[in-house]
């Protein structure tokens, strides 16, 4: 019987640390469960097509793909504003971890924004353009800075190096589907 | 009109069914079995049931700890006292408290969560700790030491008298023994005895039929009647969770047809204790919780109606073929674990098509058109 | 516990035999099974108590304004004809259909054009192949907004010219004034009638009086009261469309309505358009999609359209009685498509009824003069319980889609939401896939949207799923799995790798790469000026000449060797993170690809 309790304790003692284990790497663990490989750049994908592309770096990673990387590598899936909540619950579908709500630490969801140039204000300094992840600003040297509104991710990252302030980030443009004819909503 | 925190699409209708709402329907179903097999066998089942059910629960509620999830809302499902409810019908009454508890552990984590929890596990998770305990321990799992089981005793002890539950008592914790704590002196080492069936396979007079022939009677209280009485009680409670919808008739109708079917087919009336008969095979035996409760258990069960038949009459015949031709005792839990390997199979095979889709012959047919 | 899915087969196959037996007439057709199907408690009495109450009436007035949303059907908007300000008459044209799946609109009532805004939700939000279910929710769309007078004035040039003796007219002829009447289908859909009864090689026409989701009974109320317009609008379709048989599909436990309709018919059958027509009805299980378009057919004739493929590519045309009954009016008094009936019920309501509402009415004016106890009311749904949508706003207008307006108490609407309370696991107890009237594995199907496995989903018929919700509600886990479904669904239309997400992450790409092939130029440019030092010294000139008379002691130090293998050094380092830099670079592009 003594023999058995003993047994039994080690077993125990083997499986909760196993348990604790796993859910310490449980992203990993899901990661080699369905991959079964070292090259996991296309459960890196999975999890990037999942991400909003915004590349606007507020989770702390210089853009999407590296925040997907380092999902794989087991950070945590609430760190994208601009995703909210269906970003996470995806996300948590795909890894198959708790649903958990935003960290607003690193921003609150708001509806996509655009940026725009108050361009009679711009003095052609191309730091927006060196700062815009997506190149969606065009402009040279001395020369008046425009935002290509279809390309421009609403990141904000272009708004902090302006040094006149002359970026707004604006509410999406209202495009209809059918007709394609585009409206600016206004207050 | 409060839009947050409700549902925001289709359907908006309440939901019918829950998960702790068919459990606890599979428990209550379990109760006539619960009461026969104390009347029968003594307090020995219900020390089972309580160790299993503490022990079942404080592993459930570790294992979520460790897992990370919400311990209480898991802790709700109710499936680990299933489990442990139909571990503590298949270990002998008399067995030491510690069998009920590693049994218990072992279904909780090598059965369930080492799969991914409730829904995600492969196999029974009461049938695997079954035998697994089986062969762990073989000798305090084949030995049961009965107060009731008074056929080779002089004095049978009435199970449910002061005597028995002592005697009870003392079986599942020896040490009270040593503590000297109960007033009767009892010597349980008298009163060993086993399963039908691993009488009926060792032994050449089969001891139903003997109790039958010493004039007992199905109803009355007798360890060697007991068995009818169970599966009986078995047989009850599985038609009531089939009456409430719970379960689907395929699965048990099918192990028992196929049950039924062989032992009718090798049944030769002069060598009973070889080949049974039909009877002594559903009604001695534990096929009716194996076919009502444990083979019926749905993450480990094919889900298409044509797989069910197929799963059923696998583990018949597998019940079957391991009671007669095999050498192990208990074939019950042994066959349904066996075909429990073959349900992704047997699921993946018999999947049923979408209406509006070509058949599976259909698709074979084309492909075999498009080959010649 | 109640009983939802083993009791079933009485209701399938004893009830309507039994009907059978006992010798109602009109049992020409063998009915086949419908797999699965729920039978919930139906609560159809509530509405059911009076008559329809028709809209400008004591009852209920004439809204001060109506909303006309542009896309009431599916299909591309329809285009204003009229400007803000225009006086508009009643059943004036105010919105002209555009391309092949159009839908045209018109005025239910006179008054002034107010406005051409932004209203709510126009279309079943699920049902909108276009955006994913979430941002329909929010989405706005086009809506004309009429003042209305009180007068309900119609010039009488205006109306659309009657087609009395229809039974003289070409098809054609026929087609045309459904058309313009503005019709589409009443059930839910909204598919644009005139299409589907210009189909080709019809021979059978089934006209749908199931209806069988719980709480509605518009279609019910209209059999009972309209029997004889339908049965006409009936023999109008069959005229047009030119199916050798007409079958109407009634739900057995309705019996007022089949009473009704067998009067009709018999009143019909007197008449020589009659005779040739095959009219026959059906009594269908009272089971819960039996009202489907797919399930019916099924029910009926036992035809099966391919997956992807619709009932009228096999024939079979199926429209609902309140179709029938539009396509009676629209051909023989001219009236365009302006009101429909409506089941305003539930349980917070007082008087819960069928009105003949106005399109655009607004549904608090219809709540507000049936008594609504807002106290009650937890949410107002569009349509019914198990495939209606939510109304986020009490301004929601009535569309042609409407069938019912669910003022949903605590009594009938499932308060757990989908996102605050966790589901339980899957525990395959195949209840999702004895209910499924698709005989698909929804379970596997779950497992397959959960992980976004789209090929498995589309494989596994994710796209011939109804989304009739019987699967989530005898769900034990309380899964919700058409929310599920849907979210794969709109995945994979949407198909995010062509979208804009993968137009942003290819422009990320191309960054990330432009970065890379700078970085490379720039050390290429200082590798060119040391080679370029390199080979000035093997040329044996000296080094800094406009350095050597500030700091000439370190320069004396170094002997040219020294120099030499200092400079080769730094060339070989930046040869190295140049090399390294393409690798990195190439790699990109290949994991890019």
């Amino acid at each position: 019987m003594i023999g058995a309790i003993t047994a039994v304790t080690v077993l125990a003692a083997l499986v909760f640390g196993f348990a604790w284990l796993m859910s310490k790497f449980e992203h990993a663990a899901n990661l080699h469960g369905q991959q079964g490989t070292a090259e996991n750049s296309l459960f890196v994908d999975r999890i990037n097509n999942l991400l909003p592309q915004t590349q606007c770096g507020q989770c702390g990673f210089p853009g999407c793909r590296p925040y997907a990387e380092a999902i794989s590598r087991g950070e945590n899936i609430n760190r994208c504003p601009p995703g909210g909540m269906p970003t996470i619950k995806r996300l948590a579908a795909l890894l198959d971890v708790p649903v958990v709500p935003l960290d607003t630490s690193h921003g609150w969801h708001l509806p996509k924004r655009v940026a725009s140039i108050r361009e009679h204000e711009c003095i052609g300094c191309t730091k927006c353009i060196q700062a815009c992840p997506v190149d969606a600003i065009v402009g040279a040297p001395k020369r008046m800075h425009s935002v290509i509104v279809s390309d421009c991710t609403g990141c904000d990252l272009c708004v902090e190096p302006c040094p006149v302030d002359c970026i707004d980030m604006l509410p999406m443009p209202l495009i209809t589907a059918p007709g394609m004819v585009t409206l600016r909503m206004k207050k | 009109m409060n839009l947050v925190n409700h549902r925001l699409s289709s359907p908006f209708l309440k939901p019918v069914y829950s998960v702790p709402g068919i459990m606890a329907a599979v428990l209550l179903a379990l109760i006539p079995a619960a009461i026969c097999y104390t009347w029968f066998f003594g307090i020995g089942f219900l020390i089972n049931l309580l160790i299993t059910s503490v022990f079942g629960l404080l592993f459930e509620a570790l294992v979520m700890r460790a897992r990370g999830r919400p311990v209480f809302f898991y802790l709700g499902d109710l499936s680990i006292l299933v489990t442990a409810a139909l571990l503590s019908f298949a270990l002998p009454p008399g067995s030491p408290w510690w069998i009920a508890a590693s049994g218990i552990f072992i279904a909780c984590i090598f059965g369930k969560h080492v799969f991914g929890g409730l829904g995600h596990n492969v196999f029974n998770p009461a049938a695997l700790a079954y035998v697994s305990l089986l062969i762990l321990f073989p000798l305090q799992m084949t030995g049961w030491y009965l107060p009731g089981s008074g056929n080779y005793a002089e004095a049978p002890i009435d199970p449910l008298s002061m005597n028995g539950i002592f005697t009870s008592l003392q079986l599942s914790f020896p040490w009270l023994r040593d503590m000297a704590l109960t007033p009767f002196a009892v010597t349980p080492d008298g009163f060993a005895t086993a399963t039908p069936l691993i009488e009926y396979k060792f032994a050449a007079p089969a001891r139903l039929l003997m109790a039958e022939s010493d004039g007992f009677t199905v109803w009355q209280r007798d360890a060697r009647t007991g068995w009818e009485m169970l599966a009986m009680s078995f047989a009850l409670g599985g038609l009531l969770l089939l009456w409430r919808g719970i379960i689907s008739w395929h699965i048990p109708v099918s192990v028992v047809g196929m049950v039924f079917l062989l032992s009718t087919v090798f049944y030769q009336p002069g060598q009973e204790a070889i080949f049974g008969s039909p009877w002594l095979h559903l009604f001695s035996t534990s096929t009716l919780i194996g076919a009502f409760f444990i083979a019926t258990d749905p993450a480990s069960a094919p889900s298409s109606a044509m797989g069910k038949v197929i799963y059923g009459a696998l583990i018949g015949a597998a019940m079957y073929s391991i009671r007669i031709w095999g050498s192990y005792l208990d074939s019950v839990a042994l066959a349904i674990l066996a075909v429990n390997m073959c349900s992704p199979l047997i699921e993946q095979v018999t999947a049923r098509t979408p209406l509006g889709h070509p058949s599976r012959l259909q698709r074979s047919l084309s492909v075999w058109r498009k080959t010649k | 516990m109640t009983r939802v899915r083993r009791s079933l087969w009485a209701a399938k196959y004893l009830k309507p035999m039994l009907q059978r037996i006992t010798g109602k007439p009109g049992w020409s057709v063998k009915l086949h099974a419908l797999p699965g199907g729920i039978t919930p408690a139906s609560h159809k009495f509530m509405s059911l108590r009076g008559k329809i109450i028709h809209m400008p009436s004591g009852k209920i007035p004439l809204p001060a304004q109506l909303i006309l949303p542009l896309r009431q059907h599916s299909g591309p908007d329809s285009v204003p004809v009229v400007c803000v300000g225009d006086y508009v008459y009643k059943h004036q044209l105010i919105a002209e259909a555009v391309g092949a799946q159009g839908v045209c609109l018109h005025a239910p009532s006179s008054g002034v054009v107010s406005s051409i805004t932004f209203s709510l939700p126009a279309i079943n939000p699920p049902r909108n192949p276009e955006r994913s279910w979430q941002q329909s929710l929010t989405e706005r769309q086009l809506a004309i907004v009429i003042d209305t007078d009180g007068k309900d004035a119609q010039l009488p040039g205006l109306a659309a010219p009657i087609i009395t003796r229809w039974q003289q007219q070409s098809p054609t002829d026929l087609l045309q004034a459904v058309f313009n009447a503005g019709l589409c289908g009443l059930g839910g859909a909204g598919f644009p009638t005139a299409i589907k009864l210009g189909s080709p090689a019809i021979h059978t026409l089934i006209i749908n009086g199931a209806e069988c989701e719980p709480y509605i009974t518009a279609d019910e109320a209209l059999m009972q009261e309209h029997a004889a317009e339908v049965i006409e609008g009936a023999l109008i379709i069959q005229r047009i469309c030119g199916a050798r048989t007409c079958v109407i599909g009634i739900e057995a436990d309705k019996q007022e309505a089949i009473a009704a309709v067998q009067q009709a018919i018999r009143q019909f059958d007197s008449s020589a358009v009659a005779q040739q027509s095959n009219l026959s009805v059906v009594l269908v299980p009272p089971i819960y999609p039996s009202g489907g378009e797919k399930q019916l057919i099924r029910i009926i004739t036992g035809i099966q359209p391919p997956s992807g493929q619709r009932p009228v590519d096999v024939g079979v045309l199926c429209h609902s009685v309140a179709t029938a009954r539009a396509v009676y009016k629209a051909v023989a008094t001219g009236e365009p498509l302006v009101s429909r009936v409506t089941t305003v019920t539930g349980h917070a309501m007082n008087a819960p009824a069928n009105v003949e509402a106005l399109i655009g009415t607004p549904v608090s004016h219809l709540l507000a003069h049936l008594g609504v106890d807002d106290t009650k009311m937890e949410r107002l749904l569009v349509g019914g319980p198990l495939m209606g949508y939510l109304a986020s706003d009490l301004d929601t207008p009535v569309l042609k889609t409407s069938n019912c307006l669910l003022a949903g108490s605590d009594q009938d609407i499932n308060r757990v939401a989908s996102d605050k309370a966790p589901h339980r696991d899957c525990i395959r107890c195949d209840f999702c896939a004895s209910v499924c009237p698709v005989t698909l594995q929804p379970q596997t199907l779950y497992f397959a949207a959960r992980h976004q496995r789209h090929e498995a989903s589309i494989e596994n018929g994710l796209f011939d799923c109804i989304e009739c919700g019987a699967c989530a509600v005898v769900c034990p886990s309380h899964i919700p799995l058409v929310d599920y479904y849907r979210e794969e669904k709109s995945i994979i239309r949407a198909d995010n790798h062509s979208g804009q997400q993968k137009y942003w992450q290819s422009l990320f790409e191309k960054h990330q790469q432009r970065l890379t092939i700078t970085a490379v130029d720039q050390q290429q440019r200082k590798l060119d000026k040391l080679q370029h030092k390199l080979d000035a010294i093997a040329a044996g000139e000296s080094l800094s000449k406009a350095h050597q008379p500030e700091a000439p002691a370190p320069i004396a130090a170094k002997s040219a060797e020294q120099i030499k293998q200092e400079i080769a050094a730094a060339v070989a380092r930046t040869r190295a993170r140049k090399v390294e830099l393409q690798n990195k670079s190439e790699d990109n592009q290949d994991s890019g690809q």
